[in-house]
């Protein structure tokens, strides 16, 4: 009776994680140059860069990747105004400024760009009201907050924003759910809600959000196949395993999910041919989803895998050694 | 990136594919460069509107062709008559159009779309609004278009009223509504503000939508968004921040201040001042009891010198200043008290409720055990009547809702951590009701709980016995800061993180928890007064002796091994 909530059949193979194949596949995909999907991806280089790289970190198998090649086109991909672009030919964005300094972060080599020139065009896109455009664009999104806060938390340069006003506007995003959205008056996104969370964590205001209205919400992403959608009627997605649950750790929840199903599920996207993780089983893989398959693993406890700081997404021994200190709930 | 199926092929099929998109690439790498060169030269030319229109209609996402074309399009406004300016943006707008119907998703078009409608000589929003009708009947769930909808209700000055009425077509129409729910529960609080000011929707209003989403889940009891929106309804407004009690004492001379919720004293306009005697303290150092922020609930402050022993009736008042109000509480401690409290007298759990929502809220809980019976293993019915009974009575309701949540652990089990923690919650909440948290002793043991809620309210509660539960983690304990007994027997402990710095804590048992390593101990070093520690049955035991722990907790007179 009624309609049938949206979901996949419940899929249980693989059920193990194949870390040499992804291993594997992360390095071809760095040397397919050629490739349609490679070039066609050019747009978001960068943050292909961040995941590709990331994940081989968390698998232990970083020095598989050429490092000097990537420092390089992240130093290439700097312009004037200090911003960073996806890649080269490219127009500068925030979502690939974090990216870069993410990158530089892992490989200790932020000396290789202009790190006020990068503050200055980060705090230039901070408006009256507190939220940040994506460029010079215009255009206002919750994500950008996360992307400049997170910026300038890695940077230790949180002193270049007006941070009360950043809290205010990302506060003003809260919903009737307890979740948040892209701006005020939009609807709660498990994508968003990462990201405004992010904010909180880095500012230590994580005590304005309701936890357990939140983390009810977060924890019905749960679906039978044991995998995490993003919002309600909606299919789940190996990416919101990273999402959703990195939410729930940072307001102190993750325990409120069923692990065991969605280790499962995050295991039966696994491309036992080619490495990698897809959106969910069955479908082609990609390394976004790869990361995000990897992160969540590691959240988890996946013991073969580093662990991950669920605020950055970034491996938390890189985040020790940068001192950057998060709460979390 | 998104929902593509892997799909077997064979060698030829594969070869033609590799063929085909080699060619797709060139074809884009050409149109990519030829526009790059024709930018650098600052060329904002019809052909330039081609090859980006092209390369764009299939590629939405590569935001530096939407940016050139947008250099373009203003170029063009610039140098054109207002005639053709306005043609040229309608073009535009069919353009944007036959992209969005390929894409309706992406954040490019959209964004351009606003961005376009901004710079329109004449924009006509009806179009944009219809535009928006159309492509929420394809997909009512499309955040993008309801984002694009918000902005030209703002832009336009359609009024609330309008969207509200919007809103309610599309509830009654079909299902799958959680976006036209979540857009409804902005509006009614524009629509009906609450007479009080507190931002919230007048509560009449508020009660007819229990019957609107009535509607909803008796038709589909799957459909989850009129529950939600339900727990919404069902929820209590924006806290008041006062003070709750007021707690002084003689030894230590000290004051304990509990708020009813978090901030900052001394930023935010937020400010505590005390007084003993009519004399106001100055130089009053205020600090928090939250161990991982510098927000919180419970604030304490050192009346060292202030204080006298063997004095007739001391009066202490504390003031607190914010933006909100201001309100002055006072306490005395008389000739022969070594303490004293203020305490506010609302109940802890229950607002007052007007006749009429004591009424409605009885009948929901009747209707939703109706849908019970249909369909005993619905979770949302269930969990809903647990919501209810909550917000009635939870005393008279609290075995029913025990039952009811032992249910839903069995009934929605990937959620079981949930529904334990929630009833943890429950149980600590019918402590406070009951004022049990004013008294010297508390006693929460056997009762299954896995979680600790509202310890700011065992502030001022000496001997606390929390033994054989189900707790591992003892992060909340840090405010209970005038403990001095500590029973914490039998559950699944595994560190003393949160007990550290306890001022109090005298006398603490931790036997036969989860505690394996020395660092699950170290703690336990910054509790100065403790003298009594039990720790028997605890794995670190077989791993090290009496003389190593004591090394880590020196402090003690007596350990229990």
């Amino acid at each position: 009776m009624g309609t049938a909530a949206k979901d996949v059949i419940d899929v249980q193979q693989p059920n193990n994680l194949l870390l040499d194949k992804h291993v594997e596949y992360i390095c071809a995909y760095e040397n397919k140059k050629d490739d349609y999907e490679y070039v066609m991806t050019e747009y978001l280089r960068m943050s292909g860069i961040y995941w590709c790289i990331t994940a081989m970190d968390l698998m232990g198998h970083l020095h598989k990747m050429t490092a000097e090649d990537i420092i390089k086109v992240v130093k290439k991909c700097q312009h004037e105004c200090g911003g960073v672009s996806p890649s080269e030919g490219h127009d500068p964005h925030l979502l690939y400024t974090l990216s870069a300094v993410q990158i530089l972060c892992t490989y200790d080599a932020l000396d290789v760009v202009d790190v006020d020139g990068l503050v200055l065009y980060v705090s230039a896109l901070q408006q009256e009201d507190g939220s940040f455009v994506g460029d010079m664009w215009g255009e206002v999104d919750t994500r950008f907050s996360f992307c400049a806060l997170a910026c300038l938390a890695l940077l230790h340069r949180l002193d270049a924003v007006d941070v009360e006003k950043a809290i205010e506007f990302v506060l003003s995003c809260k919903n009737f759910d307890g979740g948040f959205g892209t701006k005020p008056g939009s609807e709660s996104h498990a994508g968003q809600i990462y990201c405004c969370l992010g904010v909180l964590a880095i500012t230590g205001r994580l005590h304005e959000v309701d936890a357990d209205l939140l983390g009810w919400w977060l924890c019905e992403r749960q679906l039978p196949s044991g995998g995490l959608n993003g919002r309600p009627e909606k299919l789940p997605d190996v990416c919101y395993s990273w999402w959703v649950l990195s939410s729930l750790a940072m307001i102190g929840k993750l325990h409120w999910i069923d692990r065991d199903k969605l280790v499962s599920f995050i295991l039966a996207s696994q491309d036992e041919e080619t490495g990698g993780f897809a959106d969910r089983p069955g479908d082609l893989v990609d390394p976004f989803h790869t990361l995000f398959g990897l992160a969540g693993q590691s959240l988890l406890g996946e013991r073969k895998l580093k662990e991950i700081n669920p605020v950055f997404c970034m491996p938390q021994e890189v985040i020790n050694r940068l001192d950057v200190h998060v709460q979390l709930l | 990136m998104h929902g593509r199926l892997k799909v077997r092929t064979t060698a030829e099929q594969q070869e033609l594919k590799r063929q085909e998109r080699t060619q797709k690439l060139n074809k884009f790498q050409a149109g990519f460069n030829r526009a790059s060169q024709k930018r650098l030269n600052k060329e904002y030319d019809k052909e330039s509107l081609l090859i980006t229109g092209q390369l764009l209609a299939a590629n939405p996402d590569v935001s530096t062709l939407w940016n050139y074309r947008r250099e373009i399009i203003q170029h063009l406004l610039d140098v054109k008559p207002k005639e053709e300016a306005q043609l040229l943006c309608s073009e535009e707008q069919e353009f944007l159009e036959a992209c969005l119907r390929v894409n309706p998703k992406s954040y490019g078009v959209w964004h351009h779309r606003s961005w376009l409608l901004n710079k329109m000589p004449t924009p006509d929003w009806k179009t944009e609004l219809q535009l928006c009708n159309k492509f929420l009947e394809y997909d009512e769930r499309n955040f993008h278009c309801w984002d694009y909808r918000r902005f030209v209700v703002k832009q336009s000055g359609v009024s609330a009223e309008e969207e509200l009425e919007f809103t309610s077509d599309k509830i009654s129409s079909n299902f799958s509504n959680y976006s036209s729910w979540y857009y409804r529960s902005k509006l009614l609080p524009v629509v009906h503000p609450s007479p009080d000011g507190s931002g919230r929707a007048a509560e009449d209003v508020l009660l007819k939508e229990f019957q609107l989403v009535q509607n909803a889940f008796f038709t589909d009891p799957n459909d989850q968004s009129a529950w939600f929106y339900h727990r919404w309804l069902l929820g209590k407004g924006e806290q008041k921040l006062e003070v709750d009690c007021l707690y002084v004492s003689l030894d230590p001379p000290k004051i304990i201040v509990r708020l009813t919720k978090p901030v900052k004293v001394g930023s935010n306009g937020v400010a505590l001042s005390v007084s003993v005697q009519g004399k106001q303290l100055s130089n009053v150092h205020w600090q928090n009891s939250a161990s991982s922020s510098l927000y919180g609930s419970l604030w304490e402050c050192s009346l060292q010198d202030h204080l006298v022993h063997g004095s007739d009736c001391q009066d202490i008042a504390v003031e607190l200043n914010s933006s909100e109000h201001t309100q002055l509480v006072t306490c005395a401690l008389g000739a022969d008290q070594s303490e004293a409290k203020a305490v506010s007298s609302s109940s802890f759990c229950c607002s007052e409720m007007t006749a009429a929502k004591t009424e409605t809220l009885t009948n929901e809980l009747e209707s939703c055990k109706q849908l019970e019976e249909l369909e005993p293993n619905n979770k949302w019915a269930l969990l809903t009547i647990v919501l209810l009974m909550r917000a009635i009575d939870p005393l008279r309701y609290q075995d029913d809702t025990s039952r009811y949540i032992e249910k839903l652990q069995d009934v929605d089990s990937v959620r079981r951590n949930y529904y334990r923690d929630l009833e943890s919650k429950y149980k600590i909440e019918n402590l406070l009701e009951r004022r049990l948290h004013y008294e010297n002793c508390v006693e929460l043991n056997g009762i299954a709980l896995t979680a600790l809620y509202y310890m700011e309210y065992l502030a001022t509660v000496s001997e606390i016995d929390f033994s054989s539960n189900k707790l591992s983690s003892l992060g909340q304990c840090c405010h209970l800061r005038c403990v001095k007994c500590l029973v914490l027997d039998d559950n699944v402990i595994v560190s003393c993180d949160g007990l550290q710095g306890l001022p109090l804590l005298e006398d603490l048992s931790l036997r036969n928890n989860n505690i394996s390593t020395i660092e699950g101990l170290q703690p336990l070093n910054a509790c100065a007064q403790l003298r009594k520690l039990a720790i028997n049955g605890n794995p670190v035991t077989q791993t090290h002796d009496c003389e190593q722990l004591k090394l880590v907790i020196p402090q003690l007179s007596y350990l229990s091994h």
